[in-house]
């Protein structure tokens, strides 16, 4: 056996750590993943896509946006049409191509095989679906997979491998576009209709007068707020406004001179005497109370006296009262019993009364009338039989009025 | 001393032209003494009614808008209308239903007017018409008596005694002192043959208004109905004191005063009807009013020969 020096172990071990360095950054920069090597083996799944959208092997493939594997292949194929394939086509390109076609047809596919590396993840196959997805609008395209549901605590079906999933629709934007055909193809037609019913040449130049109609009239607004406009609002409304508050201001301001000038010095000599009054009235006041004070005993008795002979006026008034009521009393049985003769005395001496005022009419009118008389007769009317009308059911005329009455 | 003179010439000048200027100080700018509205119903109420007319279009003439002169026109027109003759007659009526129609269209709420112009649609035959006028001006004017009380009239008038009593105390809870309803509650009464209720409804009518003689003169018949001709002489007299030639009055009270006894006093109410014109007494052209007053004159005649003999009789 050789006996190694020092020196040659020292090499041997700088030489195999940096080997191993090299292999580590090597593996770092492939991002080789060792732990791959030992993990659990990928589980390979496959699925048929009519369109793959330019997906290439080495696409990742997501579950709820988390990578979680890779495409390992893709081969052309064949598959049988099923009844949603055929519906969607008939609906998307009916009126151009696939007119005669049904559901059981064979039609070309792309196999596109991938492996999930997570073996902890659950996928069912019954239900899962794959989808190819875009990222973006300019990003590579890779497979979106559903991993589907079951019941929990369900036991996992051993299956051979490749596992075939469903395959969907892709979820890139052609797609959207190509599900959007039918709703542009209405909405075309709907154009159509608008264009052939309302935009027509008369509507249109109806819109166009309306148009040019409401330009005029903003002109004609904004020749309104046009200071130079005679009409406008600044010469009709907001230079004589501007007038009026400039002579409101001078003549505030000549108010405020006129006052702190001559009417506040007015003021203040008017308090001035008033407060001179005001103690001097003060002073006649004091001389009065006192005068008062002096005399006060005097006045007790002035108005003991002047209570003695009230309480005796009001003896007198209440035998007056008396007596009055007495004969009010008698007056009003008086009345009672010759109300026929005291009516009619009153209705004389109301006619005479209103001879009386006839006559100083008369008399303001021609003073003559006091030497010569006067001719003419009263004229006031006589109380009618209401006897014909009443049973006819019609009611008496107007009496005669007051002279002044302008007959409104 | 002709200064003198001079001022005493002046002190006389000064009082002749105020002597003169005195009547001249009235006159023009005074207010008259009497309008034409005030003298057309001075005439009308003393029977000139042709000169009422006049007066009232005058009084319009002046004041287009004087729905009272218009008012009172249009029941002198109606006066005239029942002293024509059938044709003319119904030409002024139709004038007066105009002149109504006038007030109503210058004061839609005049009572009056629409009140009389029911009156004239009833006489006309548009019982309906007049009816739904009436209904509505009491309607309207809740406070009002008159409109149920002229409802109350024509009821009166077809003999529907219990609806046309119903109508006049409804009149009466408006107003219970309207004369018109009294009056026509107690002529309502006399019929119906409750003479206490009568008589005590004509002196509500006649507290109202002490000269009211339609109401006097009712009086006086639902006092005679009762057998008691004392006051009824005594209400009929008063009535005469207001209205000196009403016919109806005298005749009443002639009868009054043959219960009485008082056939002088009878005749001679009799003899003042018969005197006054034939007009306002058709009655007193009858032969049964020829009669009666000879029977009178048989017992005066026949009572003055008793006493004759009487006082020839005695020493």
């Amino acid at each position: 056996m050789a006996a190694y020096t020092k020196s040659e172990i020292v090499s041997g071990v700088f030489v195999t750590a940096a080997i191993v360095v090299f292999a580590l950054f090597s593996f770092r920069v492939t991002e080789f993943d060792l732990t791959k090597l030992y993990g659990p083996k990928p589980v390979l799944y496959a699925a048929e896509f009519s369109d793959v959208k330019g997906l290439s092997q080495g696409a990742g493939v997501s579950v709820a946006g988390l990578e979680v594997g890779e495409v390992t292949r893709l081969e052309i194929s064949q598959a049988p049409l099923s009844e949603n394939d055929a519906q969607r086509l008939i609906e998307t390109f009916g009126d151009v191509a696939y007119s005669t076609i049904a559901a059981g047809m064979t039609r070309q596919v792309v196999r596109v095989e991938f492996h999930i590396r997570h073996s902890e993840l659950r996928i069912d196959a019954s239900t899962a679906t794959v989808r190819i997805a875009q990222d973006g609008f300019f990003g590579d395209n890779y497979i979106s997979l559903d991993a589907g549901y079951w019941e929990e605590g369900s036991p996992i079906e051993p299956t051979d491998q490749p596992i075939a999933i469903r395959a969907l629709d892709s979820a890139g934007m052609v797609e959207l576009f190509t599900q959007l055909q039918p709703v542009i193809r209405k909405l075309n037609s709907m154009m159509a209709k608008v264009d052939h019913r309302l935009l027509t040449s008369r509507n249109l130049d109806r819109i166009a007068d309306t148009i040019s109609g409401l330009d005029e009239a903003i002109a004609d607004v904004r020749s309104f707020f046009d200071k130079e406009n005679t009409d406008g609002m600044h010469q009709m409304l907001v230079d004589p406004a501007n007038k009026v508050l400039e002579n409101a201001d001078e003549t505030l301001t000549t108010l405020r001179e006129s006052y702190v000038n001559e009417i506040e010095d007015r003021v203040k000599t008017i308090f001035d005497e008033g407060s001179a009054a005001l103690a001097s009235a003060q002073e006649v006041t004091q001389a009065v109370e006192d005068l008062i004070a002096d005399n006060r005993a005097n006045i007790d008795s002035f108005v003991a006296q002047l209570n003695d002979t009230a309480t005796d006026l009001d003896g007198y008034l209440a035998q007056l009262t008396a007596e009055a009521q007495e004969a009010l009393k008698l007056g009003s049985g008086m009345l009672a019993e010759n109300r026929p003769e005291v009516a009619e005395t009153i209705r004389r001496l109301r006619r005479t009364m209103w001879q009386a005022e006839m006559a100083m009419r008369k008399i303001r009118a021609n003073p003559a009338f006091l030497l010569f008389g006067d001719s003419e007769s009263i004229l006031e009317e006589s109380s009618l039989d209401e006897t014909g009308n009443r049973t006819t059911g019609r009611v008496r005329p107007y009496m005669q009025r007051d002279e002044n009455d302008d007959g409104g | 001393m002709a200064d003198n003179r001079l001022s005493n010439v002046r002190l006389c000048l000064c009082v002749a032209v105020t002597a003169l200027a005195l009547p001249g100080c009235g006159g023009g700018g005074i207010t008259p003494i009497r309008t034409h509205f005030n003298k057309g119903v001075y005439l009308y109420s003393n029977g000139d009614v042709e000169q009422a007319i006049r007066e009232y279009r005058l009084a319009l003439d002046e004041s287009p808008d004087d729905y009272r002169a218009r008012f009172n026109l249009a029941i002198a027109l109606e006066t005239q209308a029942q002293r024509k003759h059938s044709d003319e007659r119904a030409r002024v009526v139709a004038e007066a239903e105009q002149e109504y129609r006038e007030v109503l269209r210058q004061r839609p709420e005049n009572l009056r007017a629409a009140i009389n112009l029911a009156a004239i649609e009833m006489e006309r035959g548009d019982r309906e018409q007049a009816m739904q006028r009436l209904e509505r001006a009491a309607t309207e004017n809740p406070r009002a008596a008159e409109p149920l009380a002229a409802m109350g009239a024509h009821l009166l008038a077809d003999d529907s005694l219990v609806e046309a009593e119903h109508s006049l105390r409804k009149a009466l809870q408006r107003n219970s002192a309207d004369p018109m309803a009294n009056a026509l509650l107690g002529e309502c009464l006399f019929r119906l043959g409750q003479y206490e209720q009568a008589a005590n409804s004509y002196r509500n009518a006649i507290r109202a208004d002490a000269a009211d003689i339609a109401s006097l003169i009712g009086l006086g018949r639902v006092e005679l109905a009762r057998d008691a001709p004392a006051e009824a002489a005594g209400v009929l007299q008063r009535a005469l004191l207001i209205d000196g030639d009403n016919c109806s009055a005298h005749l009443l009270l002639a009868d009054a005063l043959e219960r009485l006894d008082d056939l002088e006093g009878a005749a001679y109410h009799l003899w003042r009807v018969r005197m006054l014109s034939d007009r306002t007494a058709p009655e007193t052209q009858s032969e049964q009013f020829s009669e009666h007053l000879i029977a009178l004159y048989e017992r005066l005649i026949e009572r003055e020969r008793r006493a004759a003999a009487e006082s020839l009789a005695t020493p």
